[in-house]
Protein backbone atom coordinates (compact mmCIF):
# COMPACT_ATOMS: atom_id res chain seq x y z
CA UNK A 1 0.00 0.00 0.00
CA UNK A 2 1.58 3.28 -1.06
CA UNK A 3 1.14 6.63 0.63
CA UNK A 4 -0.57 7.86 -2.48
CA UNK A 5 -3.25 5.22 -2.16
CA UNK A 6 -4.12 6.39 1.30
CA UNK A 7 -4.29 10.08 0.72
CA UNK A 8 -7.70 11.42 1.56
CA UNK A 9 -8.08 13.28 -1.69
CA UNK A 10 -6.80 12.74 -5.19
CA UNK A 11 -4.54 15.73 -4.86
CA UNK A 12 -3.05 15.17 -8.27
CA UNK A 13 -6.34 16.11 -9.84
CA UNK A 14 -8.14 18.31 -7.33
CA UNK A 15 -7.00 21.87 -7.50
CA UNK A 16 -5.29 23.59 -4.62
CA UNK A 17 -8.38 25.67 -4.11
CA UNK A 18 -10.58 22.60 -3.96
CA UNK A 19 -8.21 20.93 -1.52
CA UNK A 20 -8.17 24.02 0.68
CA UNK A 21 -11.95 24.18 0.64
CA UNK A 22 -12.30 20.53 1.51
CA UNK A 23 -9.73 21.04 4.23
CA UNK A 24 -11.92 23.76 5.67
CA UNK A 25 -14.85 21.39 6.00
CA UNK A 26 -12.86 18.28 6.84
CA UNK A 27 -13.92 18.42 10.50
CA UNK A 28 -17.56 18.54 9.47
CA UNK A 29 -17.18 15.63 7.06
CA UNK A 30 -15.74 13.64 9.96
CA UNK A 31 -18.66 14.51 12.25
CA UNK A 32 -21.39 11.93 12.76
CA UNK A 33 -23.89 14.80 12.85
CA UNK A 34 -23.44 15.16 9.11
CA UNK A 35 -24.32 11.58 8.35
CA UNK A 36 -27.35 10.85 10.48
CA UNK A 37 -31.06 11.44 10.15
CA UNK A 38 -33.95 11.69 12.57
CA UNK A 39 -35.60 8.49 13.73
CA UNK A 40 -38.24 7.15 11.37
CA UNK A 41 -41.17 8.04 13.60
CA UNK A 42 -40.30 11.72 13.91
CA UNK A 43 -42.08 12.53 10.66
CA UNK A 44 -45.36 11.13 11.96
CA UNK A 45 -44.89 13.00 15.23
CA UNK A 46 -44.37 16.26 13.35
CA UNK A 47 -47.48 15.73 11.23
CA UNK A 48 -49.55 14.78 14.28
CA UNK A 49 -48.30 17.67 16.38
CA UNK A 50 -49.02 20.20 13.64
CA UNK A 51 -52.45 18.68 13.10
CA UNK A 52 -53.15 18.93 16.82
CA UNK A 53 -51.92 22.50 16.93
CA UNK A 54 -53.97 23.39 13.89
CA UNK A 55 -57.10 22.05 15.51
CA UNK A 56 -56.33 24.03 18.64
CA UNK A 57 -56.38 27.29 16.79
CA UNK A 58 -59.55 29.16 16.03
CA UNK A 59 -59.90 32.11 13.76
CA UNK A 60 -62.59 34.05 15.52
CA UNK A 61 -60.44 36.37 17.58
CA UNK A 62 -56.81 36.62 16.62
CA UNK A 63 -54.70 38.67 19.01
CA UNK A 64 -52.26 39.66 16.31
CA UNK A 65 -53.53 39.66 12.75
CA UNK A 66 -51.20 37.78 10.45
CA UNK A 67 -49.97 39.45 7.27
CA UNK A 68 -52.63 39.53 4.60
CA UNK A 69 -50.32 37.87 2.10
CA UNK A 70 -49.65 35.04 4.46
CA UNK A 71 -52.73 33.16 5.50
CA UNK A 72 -52.87 31.90 9.04
CA UNK A 73 -52.28 28.18 9.39
CA UNK A 74 -55.91 27.51 10.08
CA UNK A 75 -57.29 29.93 7.56
CA UNK A 76 -56.90 27.44 4.78
CA UNK A 77 -59.48 24.99 5.91
CA UNK A 78 -59.33 21.55 4.47
CA UNK A 79 -61.75 18.72 4.39
CA UNK A 80 -61.07 16.21 7.06
CA UNK A 81 -62.91 13.28 8.43
CA UNK A 82 -62.86 12.09 11.95
CA UNK A 83 -60.86 9.13 10.70
CA UNK A 84 -58.24 11.42 9.17
CA UNK A 85 -57.83 13.34 12.34
CA UNK A 86 -57.83 10.33 14.60
CA UNK A 87 -55.17 8.66 12.52
CA UNK A 88 -52.87 11.60 13.06
CA UNK A 89 -53.20 11.50 16.78
CA UNK A 90 -50.20 10.44 18.74
CA UNK A 91 -51.15 7.15 20.36
CA UNK A 92 -48.87 7.05 23.32
CA UNK A 93 -47.89 9.50 25.98
CA UNK A 94 -44.26 10.34 25.56
CA UNK A 95 -41.93 13.21 25.26
CA UNK A 96 -43.27 13.70 21.77
CA UNK A 97 -46.81 14.12 22.93
CA UNK A 98 -45.64 16.64 25.47
CA UNK A 99 -43.80 18.55 22.78
CA UNK A 100 -46.92 18.53 20.67
CA UNK A 101 -49.02 19.65 23.58
CA UNK A 102 -46.66 22.51 24.24
CA UNK A 103 -47.01 23.50 20.62
CA UNK A 104 -50.76 23.42 20.93
CA UNK A 105 -50.65 25.80 23.82
CA UNK A 106 -48.17 28.14 22.22
CA UNK A 107 -49.89 28.24 18.87
CA UNK A 108 -53.24 28.89 20.40
CA UNK A 109 -51.84 31.44 22.81
CA UNK A 110 -50.64 33.45 19.88
CA UNK A 111 -53.91 33.44 18.08
CA UNK A 112 -56.79 33.04 20.45
CA UNK A 113 -58.24 35.46 22.94
CA UNK A 114 -61.00 33.54 24.59
CA UNK A 115 -63.47 31.08 23.33
CA UNK A 116 -65.82 28.73 24.95
CA UNK A 117 -64.24 25.57 26.24
CA UNK A 118 -65.10 22.73 23.96
CA UNK A 119 -66.66 19.71 25.49
CA UNK A 120 -64.76 16.49 25.03
CA UNK A 121 -67.63 14.56 23.55
CA UNK A 122 -68.07 16.84 20.57
CA UNK A 123 -67.23 15.16 17.31
CA UNK A 124 -65.69 17.25 14.56
CA UNK A 125 -66.70 16.51 11.00
CA UNK A 126 -64.97 19.21 8.99
CA UNK A 127 -61.80 21.17 9.36
CA UNK A 128 -63.62 24.28 10.47
CA UNK A 129 -65.64 22.48 13.04
CA UNK A 130 -62.76 20.16 13.88
CA UNK A 131 -61.23 22.47 16.43
CA UNK A 132 -61.65 20.25 19.47
CA UNK A 133 -59.41 22.37 21.62
CA UNK A 134 -60.28 25.80 22.86
CA UNK A 135 -58.65 27.89 25.45
CA UNK A 136 -59.47 29.82 28.49
CA UNK A 137 -57.24 31.77 30.75
CA UNK A 138 -57.36 31.85 34.52
CA UNK A 139 -55.59 34.56 36.47
CA UNK A 140 -53.67 33.28 39.48
CA UNK A 141 -52.88 35.37 42.51
CA UNK A 142 -50.53 34.70 45.38
CA UNK A 143 -51.91 34.09 48.84
CA UNK A 144 -50.45 35.34 52.11
CA UNK A 145 -47.73 32.74 51.61
CA UNK A 146 -46.69 34.43 48.38
CA UNK A 147 -47.94 37.99 48.55
CA UNK A 148 -47.83 40.02 45.37
CA UNK A 149 -47.29 37.04 43.15
CA UNK A 150 -49.39 36.94 40.00
CA UNK A 151 -49.58 34.51 37.14
CA UNK A 152 -51.87 32.70 34.82
CA UNK A 153 -53.03 29.28 33.76
CA UNK A 154 -54.00 28.78 30.17
CA UNK A 155 -56.37 25.88 29.74
CA UNK A 156 -56.58 23.86 26.57
CA UNK A 157 -59.02 21.04 26.18
CA UNK A 158 -57.72 17.98 24.33
CA UNK A 159 -59.33 14.63 23.68
CA UNK A 160 -56.95 13.18 26.24
CA UNK A 161 -57.60 15.76 28.96
CA UNK A 162 -57.17 19.38 29.87
CA UNK A 163 -53.76 20.94 29.53
CA UNK A 164 -52.81 23.66 32.01
CA UNK A 165 -50.05 25.89 30.80
CA UNK A 166 -48.93 27.64 33.95
CA UNK A 167 -46.86 30.74 34.25
CA UNK A 168 -46.35 32.04 37.76
CA UNK A 169 -42.91 33.58 37.51
CA UNK A 170 -42.85 35.12 40.97
CA UNK A 171 -42.67 31.84 42.81
CA UNK A 172 -39.14 30.82 43.69
CA UNK A 173 -37.70 27.57 42.43
CA UNK A 174 -38.12 24.70 44.86
CA UNK A 175 -35.84 21.69 45.04
CA UNK A 176 -34.25 19.30 47.50
CA UNK A 177 -37.48 17.48 48.19
CA UNK A 178 -39.63 20.57 48.11
CA UNK A 179 -41.90 21.22 45.19
CA UNK A 180 -45.10 22.81 44.03
CA UNK A 181 -48.24 20.82 43.43
CA UNK A 182 -51.00 22.10 41.19
CA UNK A 183 -54.56 21.01 41.82
CA UNK A 184 -57.99 21.58 40.35
CA UNK A 185 -60.89 21.58 42.78
CA UNK A 186 -64.63 21.76 42.87
CA UNK A 187 -66.10 25.03 44.01
CA UNK A 188 -66.91 23.62 47.43
CA UNK A 189 -63.38 22.26 47.76
CA UNK A 190 -64.52 18.76 48.54
CA UNK A 191 -63.02 17.14 45.45
CA UNK A 192 -59.41 17.60 44.49
CA UNK A 193 -57.54 16.37 41.42
CA UNK A 194 -53.75 16.74 41.01
CA UNK A 195 -52.39 18.37 37.87
CA UNK A 196 -48.69 17.74 38.46
CA UNK A 197 -45.73 18.66 40.61
CA UNK A 198 -43.06 21.14 39.64
CA UNK A 199 -39.78 22.74 40.62
CA UNK A 200 -40.97 26.04 39.31
CA UNK A 201 -44.01 27.33 37.53
CA UNK A 202 -42.50 29.35 34.76
CA UNK A 203 -43.87 27.92 31.55
CA UNK A 204 -44.91 24.68 33.26
CA UNK A 205 -47.43 22.29 31.79
CA UNK A 206 -49.83 20.19 33.82
CA UNK A 207 -52.68 17.92 32.85
CA UNK A 208 -55.93 16.83 34.41
CA UNK A 209 -58.45 14.27 33.30
CA UNK A 210 -61.53 16.06 34.56
CA UNK A 211 -63.66 18.83 33.14
CA UNK A 212 -62.77 22.31 34.25
CA UNK A 213 -66.46 23.07 34.27
CA UNK A 214 -66.73 20.76 37.26
CA UNK A 215 -63.35 21.60 38.80
CA UNK A 216 -62.97 25.32 38.14
CA UNK A 217 -60.68 26.21 41.05
CA UNK A 218 -56.95 26.01 40.47
CA UNK A 219 -54.61 26.02 43.44
CA UNK A 220 -50.87 25.77 43.83
CA UNK A 221 -49.58 24.32 47.06
CA UNK A 222 -46.09 24.01 48.37
CA UNK A 223 -45.22 20.49 49.33
CA UNK A 224 -42.39 18.60 50.91
CA UNK A 225 -41.58 15.02 50.02
CA UNK A 226 -41.74 13.22 53.33
CA UNK A 227 -41.22 9.54 52.77
CA UNK A 228 -43.81 7.40 54.46
CA UNK A 229 -45.61 10.29 56.11
CA UNK A 230 -47.87 11.22 53.26
CA UNK A 231 -48.91 7.93 51.77
CA UNK A 232 -52.10 9.46 50.52
CA UNK A 233 -50.19 12.14 48.62
CA UNK A 234 -52.69 14.69 49.77
CA UNK A 235 -52.40 18.42 49.68
CA UNK A 236 -50.32 20.11 52.35
CA UNK A 237 -52.95 22.81 52.47
CA UNK A 238 -50.23 25.42 52.08
CA UNK A 239 -51.77 27.26 49.14
CA UNK A 240 -49.40 29.78 47.60
CA UNK A 241 -51.51 30.82 44.62
CA UNK A 242 -54.99 30.22 43.32
CA UNK A 243 -57.50 31.27 40.74
CA UNK A 244 -60.94 30.32 39.47
CA UNK A 245 -62.29 29.69 36.03
CA UNK A 246 -65.35 31.87 35.91
CA UNK A 247 -66.81 32.21 39.36
CA UNK A 248 -68.01 29.98 42.15
CA UNK A 249 -71.26 30.58 43.99
CA UNK A 250 -70.61 32.40 47.19
CA UNK B 1 -25.46 28.63 -6.18
CA UNK B 2 -29.15 27.69 -6.16
CA UNK B 3 -30.34 25.73 -3.16
CA UNK B 4 -30.03 21.97 -3.56
CA UNK B 5 -33.46 21.58 -2.03
CA UNK B 6 -36.29 23.32 -3.79
CA UNK B 7 -39.86 23.42 -2.60
CA UNK B 8 -42.48 24.90 -4.86
CA UNK B 9 -44.69 27.73 -3.72
CA UNK B 10 -47.81 25.60 -3.55
CA UNK B 11 -46.09 23.23 -1.14
CA UNK B 12 -44.92 26.11 1.03
CA UNK B 13 -48.49 27.41 1.07
CA UNK B 14 -49.70 23.93 1.96
CA UNK B 15 -47.18 23.72 4.77
CA UNK B 16 -48.36 27.06 6.07
CA UNK B 17 -51.92 25.75 6.06
CA UNK B 18 -50.83 22.62 7.91
CA UNK B 19 -51.73 20.32 5.05
CA UNK B 20 -50.43 16.86 5.94
CA UNK B 21 -49.00 16.08 2.52
CA UNK B 22 -47.22 19.42 2.31
CA UNK B 23 -45.86 19.04 5.84
CA UNK B 24 -44.46 15.64 4.88
CA UNK B 25 -42.94 17.01 1.68
CA UNK B 26 -41.20 19.83 3.52
CA UNK B 27 -40.14 17.49 6.31
CA UNK B 28 -38.62 14.97 3.89
CA UNK B 29 -36.79 17.68 2.02
CA UNK B 30 -35.28 19.33 5.07
CA UNK B 31 -35.32 16.95 8.02
CA UNK B 32 -31.80 15.63 7.46
CA UNK B 33 -30.45 19.14 7.21
CA UNK B 34 -32.33 20.26 10.30
CA UNK B 35 -31.19 17.21 12.21
CA UNK B 36 -27.53 17.83 11.37
CA UNK B 37 -27.72 21.38 12.67
CA UNK B 38 -29.49 20.21 15.81
CA UNK B 39 -27.09 17.34 16.37
CA UNK B 40 -24.11 19.70 16.18
CA UNK B 41 -25.65 21.57 19.10
CA UNK B 42 -27.07 18.88 21.36
CA UNK B 43 -24.77 15.93 20.55
CA UNK B 44 -27.45 13.40 21.36
CA UNK B 45 -29.58 11.56 18.84
CA UNK B 46 -32.80 11.62 20.86
CA UNK B 47 -32.42 15.31 21.65
CA UNK B 48 -31.63 16.03 18.01
CA UNK B 49 -34.83 14.21 17.08
CA UNK B 50 -36.74 16.34 19.56
CA UNK B 51 -35.14 19.51 18.22
CA UNK B 52 -36.05 18.44 14.70
CA UNK B 53 -39.69 18.09 15.69
CA UNK B 54 -39.63 21.42 17.49
CA UNK B 55 -38.09 23.07 14.45
CA UNK B 56 -40.90 22.01 12.14
CA UNK B 57 -43.55 22.92 14.69
CA UNK B 58 -42.05 26.34 15.23
CA UNK B 59 -41.64 26.79 11.50
CA UNK B 60 -45.31 26.01 11.00
CA UNK B 61 -46.33 28.40 13.75
CA UNK B 62 -44.24 31.17 12.23
CA UNK B 63 -45.08 30.30 8.63
CA UNK B 64 -47.42 33.25 8.34
CA UNK B 65 -44.42 35.54 8.43
CA UNK B 66 -42.48 33.57 5.85
CA UNK B 67 -42.18 35.20 2.48
CA UNK B 68 -43.46 32.96 -0.27
CA UNK B 69 -41.01 32.19 -3.01
CA UNK B 70 -37.91 32.33 -0.86
CA UNK B 71 -35.71 29.39 0.04
CA UNK B 72 -36.87 27.81 3.27
CA UNK B 73 -33.30 26.79 4.11
CA UNK B 74 -31.88 29.91 5.79
CA UNK B 75 -35.10 30.31 7.74
CA UNK B 76 -35.15 26.71 8.91
CA UNK B 77 -31.51 26.66 9.90
CA UNK B 78 -32.10 29.62 12.18
CA UNK B 79 -35.10 27.96 13.79
CA UNK B 80 -33.27 24.64 14.09
CA UNK B 81 -30.28 26.19 15.80
CA UNK B 82 -32.45 28.07 18.29
CA UNK B 83 -34.63 25.05 19.01
CA UNK B 84 -31.55 22.93 19.62
CA UNK B 85 -29.97 25.55 21.87
CA UNK B 86 -33.17 25.73 23.91
CA UNK B 87 -33.09 21.98 24.40
CA UNK B 88 -29.38 22.04 25.10
CA UNK B 89 -29.92 24.64 27.84
CA UNK B 90 -32.84 22.72 29.26
CA UNK B 91 -30.70 19.60 29.53
CA UNK B 92 -27.93 21.58 31.15
CA UNK B 93 -30.33 22.64 33.88
CA UNK B 94 -31.06 19.07 34.91
CA UNK B 95 -27.84 17.09 35.18
CA UNK B 96 -28.49 13.40 35.49
CA UNK B 97 -25.00 12.08 36.01
CA UNK B 98 -21.75 13.03 37.59
CA UNK B 99 -19.42 15.05 35.42
CA UNK B 100 -16.80 12.32 35.61
CA UNK B 101 -19.22 9.93 33.95
CA UNK B 102 -19.95 12.22 31.01
CA UNK B 103 -18.70 11.26 27.58
CA UNK B 104 -16.06 13.55 26.09
CA UNK B 105 -18.54 15.01 23.63
CA UNK B 106 -21.35 15.46 26.15
CA UNK B 107 -23.05 18.84 25.77
CA UNK B 108 -22.12 19.72 29.33
CA UNK B 109 -18.46 19.59 28.34
CA UNK B 110 -18.83 21.55 25.16
CA UNK B 111 -18.33 25.22 25.80
CA UNK B 112 -20.42 26.97 23.20
CA UNK B 113 -23.05 25.95 20.68
CA UNK B 114 -22.21 26.72 17.07
CA UNK B 115 -22.71 30.28 15.93
CA UNK B 116 -25.33 31.06 13.35
CA UNK B 117 -22.62 31.15 10.72
CA UNK B 118 -21.28 27.79 11.79
CA UNK B 119 -24.78 26.35 11.76
CA UNK B 120 -25.20 27.67 8.25
CA UNK B 121 -21.95 25.97 7.24
CA UNK B 122 -23.21 22.70 8.73
CA UNK B 123 -26.34 23.09 6.65
CA UNK B 124 -24.35 23.73 3.49
CA UNK B 125 -22.03 20.78 3.99
CA UNK B 126 -24.90 18.45 4.79
CA UNK B 127 -26.71 19.69 1.72
CA UNK B 128 -23.64 19.02 -0.41
CA UNK B 129 -23.32 15.51 1.02
CA UNK B 130 -26.95 14.85 0.20
CA UNK B 131 -26.34 15.65 -3.45
CA UNK B 132 -23.87 12.76 -3.74
CA UNK B 133 -25.01 9.43 -5.06
CA UNK B 134 -25.26 6.56 -2.57
CA UNK B 135 -21.99 4.96 -3.71
CA UNK B 136 -20.11 8.21 -3.42
CA UNK B 137 -21.67 9.02 -0.08
CA UNK B 138 -20.62 5.65 1.25
CA UNK B 139 -17.01 6.14 0.28
CA UNK B 140 -16.80 9.70 1.57
CA UNK B 141 -18.38 8.61 4.82
CA UNK B 142 -15.99 5.70 5.26
CA UNK B 143 -13.08 7.94 4.41
CA UNK B 144 -13.89 10.87 6.68
CA UNK B 145 -16.16 9.57 9.42
CA UNK B 146 -14.72 6.10 9.82
CA UNK B 147 -11.17 7.02 8.90
CA UNK B 148 -10.55 4.24 6.41
CA UNK B 149 -7.95 4.51 3.69
CA UNK B 150 -8.79 3.94 0.05
CA UNK B 151 -7.22 0.51 0.29
CA UNK B 152 -9.25 -0.39 3.37
CA UNK B 153 -12.43 0.84 1.76
CA UNK B 154 -11.71 -1.21 -1.36
CA UNK B 155 -11.14 -4.27 0.77
CA UNK B 156 -14.26 -3.80 2.86
CA UNK B 157 -16.51 -3.09 -0.09
CA UNK B 158 -14.93 -5.69 -2.34
CA UNK B 159 -14.15 -3.08 -4.95
CA UNK B 160 -11.05 -2.46 -7.02
CA UNK B 161 -8.82 0.20 -5.53
CA UNK B 162 -9.10 2.19 -8.74
CA UNK B 163 -12.89 2.21 -8.46
CA UNK B 164 -12.73 3.52 -4.92
CA UNK B 165 -10.27 6.22 -5.87
CA UNK B 166 -12.31 7.19 -8.88
CA UNK B 167 -15.53 7.47 -6.86
CA UNK B 168 -13.72 9.32 -4.12
CA UNK B 169 -12.32 11.77 -6.62
CA UNK B 170 -15.68 12.40 -8.23
CA UNK B 171 -17.36 12.79 -4.85
CA UNK B 172 -14.82 15.28 -3.57
CA UNK B 173 -14.91 17.18 -6.84
CA UNK B 174 -18.68 17.46 -6.45
CA UNK B 175 -18.40 18.52 -2.83
CA UNK B 176 -15.85 21.17 -3.72
CA UNK B 177 -18.11 22.51 -6.45
CA UNK B 178 -21.15 22.53 -4.18
CA UNK B 179 -19.26 24.28 -1.40
CA UNK B 180 -17.23 26.74 -3.47
CA UNK B 181 -19.51 29.56 -2.38
CA UNK B 182 -18.32 29.11 1.19
CA UNK B 183 -15.07 30.75 0.09
CA UNK B 184 -16.84 33.62 -1.57
CA UNK B 185 -17.26 36.78 0.49
CA UNK B 186 -21.04 36.80 0.57
CA UNK B 187 -23.78 34.81 -0.99
CA UNK B 188 -27.16 35.98 -2.12
CA UNK B 189 -28.52 35.84 1.41
CA UNK B 190 -25.84 38.16 2.65
CA UNK B 191 -24.13 35.46 4.66
CA UNK B 192 -20.39 35.35 4.69
CA UNK B 193 -19.30 32.07 3.22
CA UNK B 194 -15.77 31.79 4.52
CA UNK B 195 -14.55 32.80 7.91
CA UNK B 196 -11.05 34.15 8.10
CA UNK B 197 -10.62 33.00 11.65
CA UNK B 198 -11.51 29.44 12.43
CA UNK B 199 -12.22 28.08 15.84
CA UNK B 200 -9.40 25.87 17.10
Amino acid sequence: MSDHDDRPFEDEELTDEELALLGDVDALLADAAMWGSPAADVEDHVVAAIADARRAVTIEAPLTPLPAAAPAPVAAARSATVGDLAAQRVKRRSRWSMVGAAAVGAAAAALVVGVVMRREDDTPTTADSAAPSAQQQVALAGTDLAPGVTGSAQLTSHPSGVELQLDVPGLPNRSGGEFYQVWVKTCDGTLLVPAGSFHDLTDAIGWVGVSMDDYPVITVTQETAVGGKDVGQGSSGLIVASGTLGSCPS
Amino acid sequence: MPPAVTIDRATVDGFRAGDDAAVRTVYRAYSGLVWSVAMRVVRDRALADEATQQTFLQAWRAAGAFESGRDLGPWLVTIARRAAIDIYRREQRRPTSALDDAAPDHPALVTMPPSEEQAWQVWQVRQAIDTLGPDEQQIVRMQHLDGYTHSEIAERLGLALGTVKSRSFRAHKTLAARLAHLREPDDDDGRTGHREERAP
